[in-house]
């Protein structure tokens, strides 16, 4: 893979340009922490930020997404296109959010494809940004996916000096690199031996012995270990766990009626609530705390690695981090290690 | 000026003083949405921050008089419940004058539709409530 | 370990050793630096996990609610007036309970941008920071043994509350997680008017225009309950600096009904009030 090199200046001239002909999504600062928001220019967005307290997985797949509308009378659909298929480019996303866009994808792809996630993966361009600074509650290098580089990124660049290494993972990376000669260059050899360098410092920084080999196996033997209770003792099932995971995706659906129109919306919904998985007629197959909050660890440590081949956890840490009971799923990773 | 959409929560004996003004064939303003509750002091704040949502310029409690009562008061407590309510909606930009209190006794027709009057008036001096202007998508 | 935490250990293991309580309810080490967590004590041996210090921010009288044991339960002051409030709402059992009051320590947090750590905003308006509620006291070696204080009231104790700039706009940031309602002591009700899969006051999901309305209505079940502890505001993840909001309300309560929430056992609450003290009547 050719590396380029950009200017720290020059990368603000390139959010410019791509707020020319698209959305541009981009952490920007906000209160005492940062979040990924709309920016019209380069000057707007904050490169130099840990991590968001919330993913920019709603890029992806909405918060609130409005489905389609529909006439009551004839059940005719009137408008399904979702949030459109405009361009936009997500620039700042973290190597663990990245990741986390391919695990998403086995979910929302393969035979069933969900059309309102893959038309908004279709149309994002994304441009990532290596960790410099992890926060001790980060784990990306036990999942391998980062510190330096995120899976899903078309673009990868990490700081090294007044700029950034620039290496185009996609074609699309390529491309975009190609059209914009005022910005990118070729790296030197020196460029790309700092690169390296910066890279074996970020990860030797990362502590973390957690092993993730037999990691499903592990967790299939421990499924009727006490420690579930133990642990499901102090959870208070807020659930912020699931609404800050960037892997996280399960959805509620909602109708709401306006004389002769239906609209159709989804919107983010945790499995830690207490009636998330009640049926009609009242059965419910996780009716107490413990069951909710075994669940999370088994969806993500085993079932969606047996199901779809991934572990589906990208070490972000803002769980571990956001949790008000300190609920820290590297414990669980490593309790039967 | 349009008119200002209300929302008049009457208790029951309040509300037949709102009947009373429509046998008498008094005039109040129109665009009074009536809701019964059985009692004022049942008067959840919910609601009327519900009525605020969904587009509300202004909200009416009537409420009996505490001198028809035969012991406790109950709307004394709405009243006070509604001050603490009042401050509140201040917290969003919801002006205290248009949340209102009316003390209507159930044979008072003309009293209903003048309390009314006055404050459908006071409440439209204020122009639309700015709420619906708060939320944004983000 | 300090000398408070020592003598905390050893009241938990009198405790369960004695058999007078299933298990004590306290807090232990987290897994993050400047974090406790709780912890439930059921062995005598378990009870040197306790700490005590200024990242106690989690409120434990949350794990009564329906605790059918009977439990020893490690308090700041905040949560000693959650506890009295809990009382008088029938959802604890004052027999069920034996209260352990540490001196309080307060909450400290850092700032953005500084390591250095200040005591919380919500610590600083506390009324008293002694429980007004103990069983067994626990002093550290500087201090006697007090009788619990009767703390100070009158509308010149709770501090006029700054809130933001606008309200409208911290509630915009708002995720609907629900962390507040989940993290509050005094949020017991089994089927949440809030939580829209049990309500249909608001939805499951994010709308925006319900924002307002649910911040709100939330601020109302709090008026004249809330004993400020913070839970809500540590839990929050867009750090809405709800307590503002609560203790804003609470003023309002104290200066109509001259009532706040949690110091007296005794004293009736508001709503159960025919009479309450409004100009003019």
């Amino acid at each position: 893979m050719t590396s380029y090199y950009i200017e720290k200046s020059s990368s603000k001239r390139m959010i410019d340009e791509l707020a020319r002909k698209q959305k541009v999504i981009a952490p920007t600062k906000e209160g005492s922490g940062f979040s990924f928001k709309v920016v019209s220019s380069g000057e707007e967005a904050c490169l130099e930020f840990t991590n968001t307290t919330i993913s920019p997985k709603s890029v992806f797949l909405p918060q609130l997404e409005e489905l389609f509308t529909y006439d009551i009378k004839n059940g005719r659909v009137k408008d399904a296109k979702g949030d459109g298929d405009e361009p936009v480019a997500l620039v700042g996303a973290r190597p663990c959010d990245s990741s986390a866009l391919l695990i998403l994808d086995r979910v929302m792809g393969g035979k069933y494809v969900d059309s309102y996630f893959d038309q908004n993966r279709k149309r994002t361009f994304v441009v990532g940004l290596s960790c410099s600074k992890p926060e001790p509650t980060c784990f990306c290098n036990v999942f391998n996916t980062g510190p330096i580089e995120g899976a899903g990124d078309d673009i990868s660049l990490t700081g090294i000096g007044n700029g950034y290494i620039a290496r185009p993972r996609t074609d699309r990376g390529k491309e975009f690199i190609k059209e914009h000669p005022d910005c990118f260059r070729e790296a030197t050899k020196r460029e790309v031996e700092l690169f390296e360098r910066e890279s074996d410092r970020v990860i030797e920084s990362m502590g973390n012995q957690l092993k993730t080999e037999g990691l499903p196996e592990r967790m299939a033997k421990a499924f009727d270990d006490p420690y579930w209770q133990e642990l499901s003792r102090r959870c208070i099932e807020c659930g912020v766990c699931s609404f800050v995971c960037p892997t996280c995706y399960c959805f509620e659906v909602t109708e709401e009626i306006n004389g002769n129109e239906a609209k159709r919306s989804r919107g983010w919904d945790t499995c830690l609530s207490c009636r998330f998985s009640r049926m009609a007629g009242g059965l419910d197959p996780r009716p107490t705390k413990q069951d909710r909050l075994k669940h999370r660890f088994y969806h993500k440590l085993q079932y969606i690695p047996v199901t779809f081949g991934a572990i589906s956890c990208v070490g972000c840490g803002r769980c571990v981090s956001r949790c008000p009971s300190n609920v820290d799923i590297r414990e669980v990773i490593a309790k039967w290690q | 000026m349009r008119e200002p959409k209300i929302v008049a929560f009457m208790c029951w004996c309040s509300s037949s003083g709102a009947d009373q003004a429509g046998v008498e064939k008094i005039n109040y303003p129109a665009g009074v949405t009536p809701v019964r509750i059985p009692c004022s002091a049942l008067l959840g704040p919910e609601l009327v921050i519900k009525a605020f949502e969904d587009g509300a310029d202004g909200v009416i409690v009537s409420a009996c008089k505490p001198s028809d009562m035969r012991r406790v008061a109950p709307s004394r407590l709405t009243e006070a419940r509604l001050e603490i309510l009042r401050s509140l909606l201040g917290e969003v930009g919801i002006e205290g004058e248009r949340l209102q209190m009316a003390w209507i006794s159930s044979q008072e027709g003309a009293k209903f539709a003048e309390q009314v009057s006055k404050a459908v008036e006071s409440i439209a001096a204020l122009g639309p409530s700015k709420l619906k202007e708060a939320t944004r998508i983000v | 370990m300090s000398e408070t935490e020592l003598k905390l250990g050893e009241v938990a293991a009198e405790l369960i050793r004695d058999g007078k309580v299933a298990y004590v309810i306290g807090y232990e080490k987290g897994s993050i630096a400047d974090r406790s967590r709780p912890c439930f004590v059921t062995t005598p041996q378990d009870s040197t996990k306790l700490v005590w210090n200024e990242h106690c921010a989690v409120s434990l009288p949350k794990y009564l609610i329906g605790t059918k044991d009977k439990v020893g339960i490690v308090v700041k002051g905040c949560d000693g007036r959650a506890i009295v409030e809990l009382i008088k709402d029938k959802q604890v059992d004052r027999d069920k309970v034996v209260v352990i009051t540490p001196p309080c320590l307060g909450v400290k947090q850092t700032t953005q941008g500084s390591s250095e750590e200040i005591l919380a905003r919500y610590c600083e308006r506390c009324p008293e920071r002694t429980s007004p509620i103990s069983d067994i006291q626990i002093t550290d070696g500087s201090r006697k043994a007090d009788a619990v204080q009767k703390p100070k009231r009158g509308t010149g104790s709770t501090k006029r509350s700054e809130g933001p700039a606008s309200w409208k706009e911290e509630f915009q940031k708002c995720i609907r997680c629900l962390a507040c309602i989940k993290s509050c002591p005094l949020c017991y009700c089994t089927e949440c008017e809030l939580d829209g899969s049990m309500s249909s006051l608001v939805s499951k999901l994010r709308i925006p225009s319900e924002l307002p309305t649910f911040h709100l209505v939330r601020a109302m079940h709090m008026a004249g309950r809330c004993v400020g502890c913070g839970a809500c505001e540590a839990a929050c993840p867009a750090d809405i600096p709800l307590t503002d909001l609560y203790a804003r309300i609470n003023d309002e309560v104290e200066r109509i009904f001259g009532y706040v929430p949690g110091i007296d056992i005794n004293e009736v609450a508001p709503v159960e009030l025919p009479r309450p003290k409004v100009e003019g009547t």
